[in-house]
């Protein structure tokens, strides 16, 4: 490995834990559902009860991570980096882009829109841009765009889905790169156990 | 190690490719443990162990064995002196790197 990749190997590991986003992806799904009150997430304890679900489903694939992957904790440097990349973007991209869409009646959803642009500069500030998350968030831009928003009695609560589905897909493609760079989660586990210095 | 001041010398305990890589990846981190050093730098668990020994008994860096979830776990950390020799050693090869590009 080059010098480069070994310094960015723990910012890696950190960042590349994508099952994590799948969880979160599936919130996303089921909050824009609720708000709709589609089928069961009419009910209000279905969405409790799914959070809570995910919340747990979350804390396990945390526990897989840190198992075949390892501990490692960041530099103070490049914990702000992160905390302040994820609070401006992802509060940007969500509390934004649906304050933006309310307020403007416009054809587009620029929830949607504002969510893909704030991906797409997090993951370019905090992992590296690479083409699979061009193509995803891009697309996610694209449908954002296209013009059959304006129909739609309660346009936010329909962005949600795909912004879940697109946070889903990335994740998956992230966990792939991890992966292909630090080794098949399974394959050594034995051989990762832990024995210490 | 002494002489001119533009002189470049190699610290030989740093320079073996397996610790340079261990140090290397701890110098982004505040703590990591074996399992993420064995996954980042590739060294097999005896070479990581062996390389992480040698490092310790340097001073270069702080190793703290706990239990997580009843299993054992190593962390590994860089001392302000490991962090100085590491940084040092690389402004050494970049150092070389430009001298053999002028020759």
């Amino acid at each position: 490995m080059e010098r480069r990749d070994l310094e960015s190997a723990a910012a890696r590991v950190t960042h590349l834990r994508g099952l994590l986003a799948v969880p979160l992806g599936v919130l996303f799904i089921v909050t824009g559902l609720g708000n709709l009150a589609w089928g069961p997430f009419a009910h209000e304890w279905v969405f409790v009860g799914a959070v809570a679900l995910l919340a747990v489903a979350f804390v396990l694939i945390n526990r897989f991570y840190r198992e075949r992957y390892g501990r490692v904790t960041l530099t103070s440097r490049q914990q702000v980096r992160f905390t302040v990349a994820s609070l401006v973007l992802f509060g940007g991209g969500l509390v934004g882009g649906s304050i933006l869409d309310s307020s403007f009646d416009t054809s587009v959803s620029l929830f949607a829109c504002s969510f893909a642009l704030a991906m797409l500069a997090w993951f370019s500030i905090c992992v590296g841009l690479r083409t699979d998350h061009v193509a995803i968030w891009g697309s996610l831009l694209v449908v954002g765009l296209l013009p059959v928003w304006g129909d739609l009695a309660d346009k936010v609560s329909v962005a949600w889905l795909p912004i879940g589905v697109a946070t889903i897909v990335a994740g998956v493609f992230d966990h792939l790169a991890l992966v292909r760079t630090f080794g098949s989660p399974t394959a050594t586990t034995q051989d990762r156990l832990d024995v210490g210095a | 190690m002494s002489g001119r001041s533009d002189e470049v010398s190699l610290d030989r305990l740093v320079h073996e490719p397996g610790r340079l890589a261990i140090l290397t990846v701890l110098s982004s981190t505040k703590t990591a443990n074996f399992v993420f050093l064995q996954r980042a730098t590739g060294l097999t668990k005896g070479n990581l162990s062996s390389h992480l020994t040698k490092l310790e008994e340097a001073g270069l860096v702080e190793i703290e064995k706990t239990f997580v979830h009843k299993k054992p776990n190593t962390d590994v950390r860089l001392t302000p002196l490991g962090r100085r020799r590491i940084a040092h050693h690389w402004e050494q090869l970049e150092r070389l790197k430009r001298r053999a590009g002028d020759v």
